[in-house]
């Protein structure tokens, strides 16, 4: 780690250029894009440079994302502050591509993050890899073209050392005419330097050729003239096949390919549910005894019931998945700057195409399996609007997380005690799911969204070893977006199902009165008798009387409040499919969030509480054997389960990922579109189960 | 009674009830439909131009 | 002769890009992969992996690794490898 600036050159020093108004360059806030070829190591040098603190924002009128991090530089009495923007990575200025345009308009000064002001940036930084010093020099190029007070960061720098490249700085300085500072933004080298020379950023002092032809042709003659080989070797073209050379064929070619795929996917996946198992479970435990601690603290009354029922219940059905969520995220962020999935995009472009899907689309996919929001949300690596498109309305159909208690639950029920065909029933529906989805994606790309398959071309990075600081910073940031979005939506959407599970309050059923009286007078004979061994348990007969009064009064309220109306009106919907009033709710009541199925089952058959837990033998028990209206048939036979079990895997019952949706794809009517898509698609599928069970006589 | 008109707690509950249910539908709605939320201007159609010369939009 | 053509393994300039779609000759362009440059194929077939050498002059310093689909490659037109005609084929 070198102190202060660096110096790469042959033993010259390179002075400052002088600086109108002082020698500390400037002050007050100063707004730099930072900006380069993807796979420059931008990312890092940003992480670097602003520490993990950063906003994410959007540029207006785009999906396209800014991030926006803060320097200080200088001392106490000239500091500048320096508002970081984070640019998508692009190949060049001027290609037709969103994110090329959006980079044109901030240099132009006619676009900025929200919340950030319009106006020419005061600096820029580009950023520069070392090794491969050609091809930036263009998109230096058409940068300095724009005459803003420029600085290049040359980051890779310890890369080409190893590589036996030295780089003659001052060469570039002078051919460029602006700052050339060499970094290493994994190593943490010239950090330092390259803010005080951001500071003092001057306007280039030649322009580089307007044709882009000569642009190439420059930016290589500058390239050669600047690059001098440590003793005096040029390192020729190795006949000898290095590392990469080896391993890329094999990661890319589908027989060898696929397996090693295969065998990661598993590996992460296995990795995420059993590490995010514990944080789970205390997080878990932490609402529950968050729960009960409100209701003991304040008084009884309306309000406690909202916020221990609604608010807490609301927000620990977000909390529990943040391990998975970041989990995820983190191992996909390690593996992406490996560059493995640079390799496995490519891998996947062959499975995908068929279905009019690219080879892009994959990591949204795989994200998907963790949750929807944040899958749909980096489907904007996607380079072709329509492709991306498809791939946003159908991401939902992989299996995510949430659906896993109700998988668990209905297994439970179809497999008592053979593990066995449950584990294979649980496979089945991830099938099940990502089949629905290549499909619908496929239909979708022959009808609303025809168009031509993208041919892809992607860079393969050098492969690294992975940043655990840029893991972290994307965990970071993309674990607190899914907070705030599923977090405030799940919330609302369960104080709202609260409100209507609450009114009207009804009068306790005639059963539970019955039995209230009952446990009151077992009370009384307790106290009088003389008995003692008695005592205990007439006492605790007592309780399991009133505990079962509870549980009659809250599934009698259930029943008659709001959405228990509202289940029983439109169960004739549903009754094609096998369910009755009570699954009707419970159908209902998990477009709030689908684990939420578990704690409406239990209620409304008033086998537990809010509380049920789908792992508690007891509660699976009595919700197994809970009866319909008849008093005979359970409300879970053969049939209907696997009709409830299909109908999960596909049906589209997540308000924040509709959300989302509309957000990304621009537009509420593909929110629509995916809900109606995917709710006919889960009722379809559903009722041939159903139906099919039932004409071969089981039901 | 079934509804507890009389009894203030109710009134907050249902108030922030319907917050929520705003917040739910703002996400999914296109703005402007539901009240306190912005129509967008009328949005205005601008050429693409890379250089000076203009490009097809795909 | 077309990119198919050639061996793993072998260096060539690349004469033109015969690809249709003017975005993606831009794009192409961009990465690196334009008349004049040499190429050196990894990996045939789909996909196809080249690496890109950069121009005559600049020795084997700059290199980056681009992956396409077998489509676009076979579009891709080169000549033999060093010491052959110049890099002026224009597009």
């Amino acid at each position: 780690m070198s102190e202060g600036p660096s110096l790469e050159t042959v033993g010259d020093v390179i002075a400052p250029p002088s600086e109108p108004g002082g020698g500390g360059g400037l002050t007050g806030v100063l707004h730099v894009p930072l900006l380069g070829n993807p796979n420059t190591g931008k990312t890092t040098l940003f992480n670097a440079l602003c520490g993990l603190r950063h906003k994410t924002s959007n540029f207006p009128g785009t999906t396209q994302e800014a991030r926006i991090g803060v320097v200080r530089i200088g001392s106490e009495s000239s500091e500048a502050e320096v508002h970081l923007v984070d640019l998508p990575g692009i190949y060049s200025l001027e290609l037709d591509l969103l994110e090329a345009r959006v980079c044109r308009d901030v240099l132009a000064g006619r676009l900025s993050p929200k919340g950030e002001p319009i106006g020419d940036p005061e600096a820029v930084c580009i950023v520069a890899d070392a090794t491969n010093l050609a091809r930036n020099l263009v998109f230096v190029g058409e940068v300095l073209r724009r005459r803003l007070p420029t600085v290049v960061a040359l980051n890779m720098i310890d890369l080409a050392r190893g590589q036996g490249r030295e780089i003659n700085l001052r060469t570039l300085e002078e051919q460029l005419g602006c700052r050339v500072v060499a970094v290493s933004a994994r190593k943490g080298e010239g950090l330092e330097a390259l803010s005080a020379a951001i500071r003092t950023a001057t306007v280039p002092t030649h322009t580089p050729p307007g044709d882009q032809t000569e642009l190439e042709h420059w930016a290589d003659r500058l390239a050669v003239r600047s690059m001098q080989p440590a003793g005096g070797n040029a390192p020729g073209i190795g006949t000898t096949l290095s590392l990469t050379d080896r391993l890329d064929p094999l990661l890319v070619s589908p027989w060898t390919g696929i397996p090693i795929f295969a065998a990661v996917m598993v590996a992460v996946f296995y990795a995420i549910f059993s590490i995010a198992q514990f944080p789970m479970e205390w997080i878990d435990a932490f609402f529950g005894t968050a729960a009960d601690f409100v209701e003991r603290v304040l008084p009884e009354g309306i309000l406690r019931d909202l916020i221990a029922r609604g608010v807490v219940v609301g927000i620990g059905a977000t909390a529990v998945f943040v391990p998975q969520i970041c989990l995820l995220f983190f191992l996909i962020s390690l593996l992406e700057d490996t560059g493995y999935l640079a390799r496995a995009a490519l891998l996947m472009h062959r499975v995908l195409r068929p279905f009019g899907l690219p080879g892009h689309a994959f990591v949204p996919l795989l994200s998907s399996h963790a949750c929807a929001l944040p899958g749909i949300m980096s489907t904007r690596v996607i380079p072709d609007r329509r492709e991306r498109l498809a791939t946003i309305l159908v991401a939902p159909f992989m299996t995510c997380s949430a659906r896993l208690p109700v998988y668990v639950l209905v297994t439970s029920l179809l497999f008592k005690g053979q593990p066995l065909y449950a584990g294979l029933a649980f496979v089945g529906c991830y099938m099940l799911g990502a089949i629905a989805g290549l499909f619908s994606a496929f239909i979708a790309r022959q009808t609303i969204l025809k168009g031509p398959a993208r041919p892809m071309v992607l860079e393969l990075p050098t492969y690294k070893v992975p940043s655990l600081r840029t893991a972290l910073a994307t965990t970071i940031d993309r674990g607190w977006v899914f907070l705030k979005n599923a977090g405030t939506n799940i919330l609302a959407i369960c104080i709202v199902l609260w409100w209507l599970g609450s009114y009207p309050h009804v009068l306790p059923p005639e059963s539970a009165k019955l039995l209230r009286v009952q446990a009151t007078d077992l009370r009384a004979l307790a106290d009088t008798t003389t008995d003692t061994t008695k005592v205990e348990a007439q006492r605790a007969s007592a309780q399991k009387l009133e505990d079962e009064a509870n549980r009659l009064t809250a599934a009698d309220a259930k029943a008659r409040s709001f959405i228990g109306r509202m289940g029983k009106t439109v169960q004739p919907v549903f009754a094609p499919l096998g369910y009755d009033w009570q699954l009707t709710i419970g159908v209902l009541t998990s477009f709030a969030a689908r684990e939420v199925f578990v704690s409406t089952m239990a209620i409304v058959t008033s086998a537990g509480g809010d509380d049920a837990d789908v792992h508690d033998e007891g509660i699976v028990q009595s919700i197994a054997t809970a009866p319909r209206d008849d008093g005979k048939t359970p409300i879970f036979t053969t049939a209907t389960c696997w009709s409830v079990l299909v109908f999960f895997v596909l049906a589209m019952q997540c308000l924040p990922t509709l959300a989302v949706t509309a957000k990304e794809a621009g537009g509420a009517k593909w929110a629509l579109l995916q809900l109606v898509w995917m709710s006919g698609v889960a009722y379809a599928a559903a009722f041939i189960v159903f139906q099919s069970l039932r004409l071969a006589g089981i039901s | 009674m079934s509804i507890p008109w009389t009894d203030w707690q109710f009134w907050v509950a249902t108030v922030v009830a319907l917050l929520a249910l705003w917040l739910v539908l703002r996400n999914l709605l296109p703005p402007g439909w539901l009240p306190f939320t912005k129509r967008r201007g009328k949005e205005t159609k601008a050429s693409l131009t890379v250089g000076g010369k203009p490009v097809d939009r795909k | 002769m077309l990119l198919n053509a050639m061996k793993a393994g072998e260096v060539s300039h690349v004469a033109t890009l015969g690809v249709d779609d003017p975005g993606d000759a831009a794009l192409l362009r961009a990465m690196g992969l334009r008349p004049g440059i040499r190429v050196r194929v990894v990996r045939l077939g789909e996909p196809t992996i080249l690496e890109v050498l950069g121009a005559e002059a600049c020795g084997c310093a700059c290199a980056s690794r681009i992956g396409l689909t077998k489509a676009l490659a076979s579009r891709v037109r080169v000549a033999a490898a060093a010491g052959a005609a110049g890099p002026e084929t224009a597009r």
